[in-house]
């Protein structure tokens, strides 16, 4: 089964839910955590995972999820027709020949089509670091990292799942983290989810986030979830959400001393103990109850 | 007029908060600002500012779909065999069907069809409003229509559309989305700065990198902006900051009636004192 947590807004504590989450489904099933978000993965750290640790990867290696045109310098002859077609401006007139902005690049190859000399040839860029790391609560978290300045974020997720996918043994869970926004990289740990944990956290901002979020949730036509994070910030907002939530409300994290602590010491916050693992704990009863036909 | 943006790789440090203290803090010096909010999957200037429904868009960006006539195509599959996105299939030995969900609008496939089957159809992929806030302050939205992957494109549009408007103003703030995709790229693209926005927190300084690492690759200079300065640990954003040849310019401590005028998204009527929060370590 892979539950999806995603949020719209950014920073209202997907990685914080589904850290603890995956901790939480660990006591009873096989789990794989999956960072989506290949900008800049979070997931990890949460899970224990610190910069000195980083090294002891079970795995890591660069992928390629794209390809990128090289230039032959001595064939080019500046004509512009490749810098004409691409839709993407990725193309710039350079001092000897047209040179790539590679961050505007999209791979899409026509370049090389168009190129009236041949000057232009698609080669497979490595733009990603995926790793694999085996955390200290006996279950992999599988994360990507696009290298600064590439794009195809989108096309990473879906290689950073597929990876995870074959760890995967009998009735694995697969909690898969999701990166701040709607659009490529969402949507690609979207597709194919079993059920989406919505965050939101109370304010307006992140209710009108939420709205949209969920708007692309429903065109994919998969169950969901509410959770309002900082719930006590502002109870009126808080309620709002629950009411337009309904019986989809999951519970809510009160904005305790002890989540502040568990962000700063970067301590997964079902480890922090008092009311905030109370909290996660009915949100997981509350997410085990609303997926019972999914596994 | 100049041009900054605000950014931030992690979510929720406080981009559109510092965004929008820049703007009333120019605005109190007599300066007339364009806030521009590119964070088009997710906008929230607006609802910081006061206002809870975009409506009337000025304009709409758009894109490409190739559309294919069934009476011209020759069945080849050329188009199929040259997307790289794997848009397009042929059931069979049919006229090929384009997944839209897959396009990215690059043109392979009507740049390379042999019989002239394909056009281009013409799609809405976004909007963009303009808000005329106070004497002195106006924003300009844009967002993007749920369900669209491919958003740097509607942001790239916006940034067109503010071209016409850039010199009545003295600064343009661009309010980047969270992250360090495309989106956030095009809309770093040829600003004079950037204001990293970052907290004091392993999270905060991990994600700081990330973006510093890409302001670089755009040569784009960026100045760090640490909100909440005093919840944490400062050391780590000093060092992230050391690391990449950047400085702490500004830091905002956490309070408790900045965050409240955030979560009800009435910034405006307290913009005296949420200006007077930004404590500069030098005259910006």
């Amino acid at each position: 089964m892979r539950i999806t947590v995603l949020s719209g807004k950014g920073g209202v504590g997907k990685s914080m839910l589904a850290s603890s989450l995956a901790i939480l489904f660990s006591k009873k099933f096989n789990v794989i955590a999956v960072d989506c978000d290949v900008d800049a993965p979070n997931l990890a750290l949460w899970l224990g995972i610190d910069n000195s640790k980083k090294g002891g990867a079970f795995k890591s290696y660069m992928i390629s999820t794209v390809e990128k045109p090289i230039i032959d310098e001595d064939v080019c002859t500046k004509c512009g027709k490749c810098l004409d077609a691409c839709n993407f401006g990725a193309l710039s007139n350079g001092k000897r020949a047209v040179e790539l902005i590679p961050y505007r690049c999209e791979g899409c190859g026509l370049c090389e089509i168009i190129c009236p000399v041949d000057a232009i040839e698609m080669k497979k860029v490595e733009n990603c670091t995926l790793s694999h790391y085996e955390t200290e609560y006996d279950f992999p978290v599988v994360q990507g990292q696009i290298e600064p300045g590439e794009a195809e974020s989108g096309e990473a997720v879906t290689e950073i799942r597929k990876y995870a996918d074959t760890l995967c043994k009998k009735d694995a869970v697969i909690i898969q983290d999701g990166a701040a926004g709607i659009g490529c990289p969402v949507i690609a740990s979207i597709v194919g989810s079993d059920y989406v944990v919505a965050v939101a956290e109370s304010s307006m901002s992140s209710f009108s986030d939420l709205k949209r979020a969920l708007e692309v949730v429903n065109q994919f036509k998969i169950p969901y979830g509410v959770v309002v994070n900082k719930y006590d910030l502002n109870k009126n907002i808080s309620n709002e959400i629950m009411k337009f939530a309904g019986d989809r409300y999951l519970g809510g994290i009160n904005y305790h001393k002890d989540v502040i602590k568990s962000i700063v010491d970067l301590k997964p916050a079902v480890e922090m103990g008092g009311n905030v693992r109370k909290e996660l704990e009915d949100i997981f009863q509350n997410v085990l109850e609303s997926t019972k036909g999914l596994f | 007029m100049k041009e900054i943006a605000v950014t931030g790789g992690k979510g929720g440090t406080g981009k559109s908060t510092v965004a929008i203290m820049f703007a009333f803090k120019q605005i109190e010096l007599g300066k007339k600002v364009l806030l521009v909010d590119c964070d088009v999957e997710c906008p929230n200037d607006h609802i910081l500012l006061g206002i809870n429904e975009l409506k009337n868009p000025v304009s709409k960006t758009t894109t490409f779909y190739p559309v294919i006539d069934d009476d011209k195509c020759t069945k080849c599959g050329l188009c199929v065999r040259s997307c790289r996105s794997s848009a397009l299939f042929q059931p069979g030995d049919s006229v090929p069907v384009l997944n839209k969900d897959l396009c990215s609008s690059c043109g392979v496939c009507w740049n390379v069809c042999p019989s002239n089957a394909i056009s281009k159809e013409e799609v809405v992929n976004g909007e963009i409003f303009r808000n005329d806030i106070l004497d002195g302050l106006t924003l300009v939205t844009g967002r993007s229509i749920p369900g669209v992957r491919e958003t740097s494109p509607v942001v790239e549009q916006v940034r067109d559309y503010i071209d016409g408007l850039k010199s009545s103003f003295d600064l343009v703030v661009i309010d980047t989305a969270a992250g360090a995709h495309c989106t956030v790229m095009r809309a770093l693209e040829d600003v004079e700065k950037a204001y990293s926005v970052t907290e004091p927190t392993p999270l905060g300084a991990h994600d700081l990198s990330v973006i510093l690492r890409v302001l670089k690759v755009l040569k784009v200079p960026s100045d760090i902006v640490l909100n909440r300065s005093d919840i944490g640990n400062k050391a780590l954003i000093d060092e992230v900051a050391r690391k990449h040849g950047s400085n702490v310019c500004c830091e905002i401590p956490y309070d408790d009636d900045l965050a409240r005028f955030y979560s009800e998204g009435n910034f405006l009527e307290h913009r005296l004192s949420i200006s007077k929060l930004l404590k500069l370590y030098k005259s910006q």
